[in-house]
């Protein structure tokens, strides 16, 4: 696909045309160097931070929210499903990556409407990520720290140059629409960006060789995850069922459907759930297939590493790394992951 | 534009009848706008209006869904609030979901079909199905138990059932109760001689968990083998669609890979009766 070249001022105007028809999503950072997402208005469009690393806040959270309202009832048919059109620019190829799983899930056989709307009226802008944080390991995932494919848009900056590389009609037709702000990018620009992508590989490498981990991981999760051997190790101990993994996880997608009365009606929303909580699991008369904590941690690896793979062809993890940032038992699933690993090669 | 589904809306279905089958166990006979086609061992959502939905089988035959029977017990927040409604009050509801009993793999066969408690309302849906083709298949034979004889429901039918051309039925109750006359012991006493042809037969169970545990252990005990055994089985299911996650069953989701499992697919899941 083609690449484009502009710089800083002239994006801030292209960014102005996209504010303009909808609501734009895009990274900032903060005093401490720490990256989010925000909701920009015209006059904000300088604090836009381009490329550095994923931001703190889950890339899930834009098409599958927190709370989303699904039904109100009783009524004699369900109410139209509508979605703001939304550009979301910054996310990192882990952010992506979660979308095109999600996608999986929620835009199967049966769609979710919802998402699928959230979906269908966004833009996508990526961006390079060119200085991953500590916990990051998307290349012990089998990914890589920049995207190839499924963004509409992705940034790459190179020498005070913004590239831009088109990914989808609907991103060649943005940047059609707005010309005169692009030029044709050059074979120099383009080795730059090359070498810088290759640099960040290395460099999220290198933030891993202690682990020694490096997939598939399906087999070993089939075999190890639930041994003597792996148990004794301990890892889930520190772990107190808050669900703040499952929570800034961009892939973690269970939820609940739960009925609140609103006057002479009722209202049902989709709210994000955790399995780690026993009652994720308790039936009526409180009978439970996971009473233990382990069996609950355990069915979150095995839902990313061997069930994912069956159903959706993926590992559902990015290597994003929120899980190891938000866990305050100090939880670091890449441990977990070298634990089983090593089993394999030396069962205990 | 195509009408996009919304697949988490329920549809408004009227209580025509309630039918209490025992203390703790009532049949809610409904009729929604649209009749409801659903196969045996499909389910529903049903839903409370205001406080919140739950799984369920329907009960009645499949060839009657502008009568739609499904058979509850007592045992939560939505089946206590189920269990108080009357006569011409509305409910929610959305499905059906899930694969059904494979009813045309036992065309031929004997089935076996074994059930627990109010563990026998998809079973009833079932074994309507096979009784109205009883002919396709070679004999259907009904083992059910309840911890005592108040706790047996469609006591009304039985009689009947057992006496069709073609079909048998055995109860027991797990431990003597007064004026019960009938056998005592768990469900899993009446498969100990079965007057079946094990390499033909195909065996059906629903109940607790506990249940189906023993009752599996007991089936490959006496020589079934795993792919012979499908067990209705039990989890919490919200979304009814493969998405929210509740019902994993190792890779599967009861709601639509379920919720009637051949056990030889689930038989390694770890914990699989909890």
């Amino acid at each position: 696909m083609k690449v484009l070249k502009t710089n800083r001022e002239k994006f801030e105007l292209f960014l102005e045309k996209i504010v303009g028809d909808g609501v734009l999503y895009a990274n900032v950072e903060d005093e401490e160097g720490q990256i989010h997402f925000e909701k920009l208005l015209l006059d904000q469009l300088s604090r836009v931070t381009l490329g550095k690393a994923r931001a703190l806040e889950t890339s899930k959270a834009f098409f599958f929210t927190p709370r989303t309202k699904v039904a109100e009832y009783p009524s004699s048919s369900a109410q139209e499903i509508t979605a703001t059109k939304m550009t979301v620019l910054g996310l990192k190829a882990c952010g992506l990556r979660a979308l095109q799983i999600l996608d999986r899930v929620f835009m199967d056989d049966i769609t979710d409407p919802f998402y699928q709307a959230r979906r269908k009226n966004s833009t996508i802008i990526t961006c390079d990520c060119t200085e991953p944080w500590e916990t990051c390991f998307c290349t012990e995932m089998g990914h890589l720290p920049y995207p190839e494919s499924g963004f509409d848009l992705n940034i790459s900056v190179s020498n005070g140059q913004i590239l831009v590389e088109v990914g989808t009609k609907k991103g060649d037709a943005l940047v059609a629409e707005h010309s005169g702000l692009f030029a044709d990018a050059d074979k120099t620009l383009l080795q730059q960006r090359e070498a810088k992508r290759k640099a960040t590989v290395q460099r999220v490498k290198k933030i891993n060789e202690r682990f020694g981990i490096s997939v598939p991981y399906q087999k070993q999760v089939k075999e190890y995850l639930d041994s003597p051997a792996w148990k004794k190790q301990g890892l889930a101990y520190s772990c107190v069922e808050c669900g703040a993994c499952t929570h800034v996880c961009p892939t973690c997608r269970c939820f609940l459907l739960f009925d609140q009365k609103k006057g002479d009606h009722a209202e049902r929303a989709m709210v994000w759930d955790v399995c780690f909580y026993p009652g994720y699991w308790r039936m009526a008369g409180k009978l439970t297939p996971k009473p233990r904590l382990l069996d609950r941690f355990q069915n979150r690896f095995s839902c990313k590493f061997d069930y994912f793979v069956d159903n959706y062809e993926a590992i559902a993890c990015t290597g994003c790394g929120r899980c190891i940032e938000a866990c305050m038992g100090k939880i670091d699933i890449r441990q977990c992951l070298s634990e089983i690993q090593k089993l394999e090669k030396s069962p205990a | 534009m195509a009408k996009v589904q919304n697949p988490y809306f329920p549809q408004e279905a009227e209580i025509l009848e309630v039918i209490e089958e025992t203390p703790t166990i009532k049949t809610f006979v409904l009729r929604s706008q649209e009749p409801i086609p659903f196969k045996a061992g499909q389910f529903m959502e049903l839903t409370v209006p205001q406080l919140g939905e739950a799984p369920f089988t329907p009960s009645s035959s499949p060839h009657k869904p502008e009568r739609m029977e499904i058979t509850i017990l007592r045992t939560g927040t939505v089946t206590d609030a189920l269990h108080q409604m009357k006569a011409g009050q509305l409910v929610g509801l959305r499905g059906p979901f899930g694969k059904g009993y494979p009813v045309q793999k036992f065309y031929g066969k004997e089935v076996l079909v074994v059930g627990g408690g109010v563990g026998l309302a998809p079973l009833r849906s079932l074994l309507y199905t096979l009784f109205h083709n009883i002919d396709k298949f070679k004999r259907v034979s009904i083992k059910y138990g309840a911890r005592q004889p108040e706790e047996l429901c469609f006591q009304r039918e039985f009689e009947k059932w057992g006496k069709l051309e073609g079909a048998d039925m055995d109860v027991t109750i797990d431990v003597p109760a007064p004026g019960w006359t009938g056998k005592v012991g768990l469900v899993t006493t009446l498969l100990d001689d079965l007057d079946l042809d094990l390499k033909s037969c195909y065996v059906v169970s629903c109940g607790p968990d506990v249940m189906l545990k023993f009752v599996t252990l007991k089936l490959l005990d006496v020589g079934f083998r795993p792919e012979q055994i499908y067990l209705s089985m039990n989890r919490n299911m919200s979304c009814g669609v493969g998405k929210c996650g509740h019902c994993v069953v190792g890779r599967y989701f009861l709601c639509k890979d379920g919720p009637d499992m051949n056990y030889a697919d689930v038989m390694d899941v770890p914990g699989l009766f909890g």
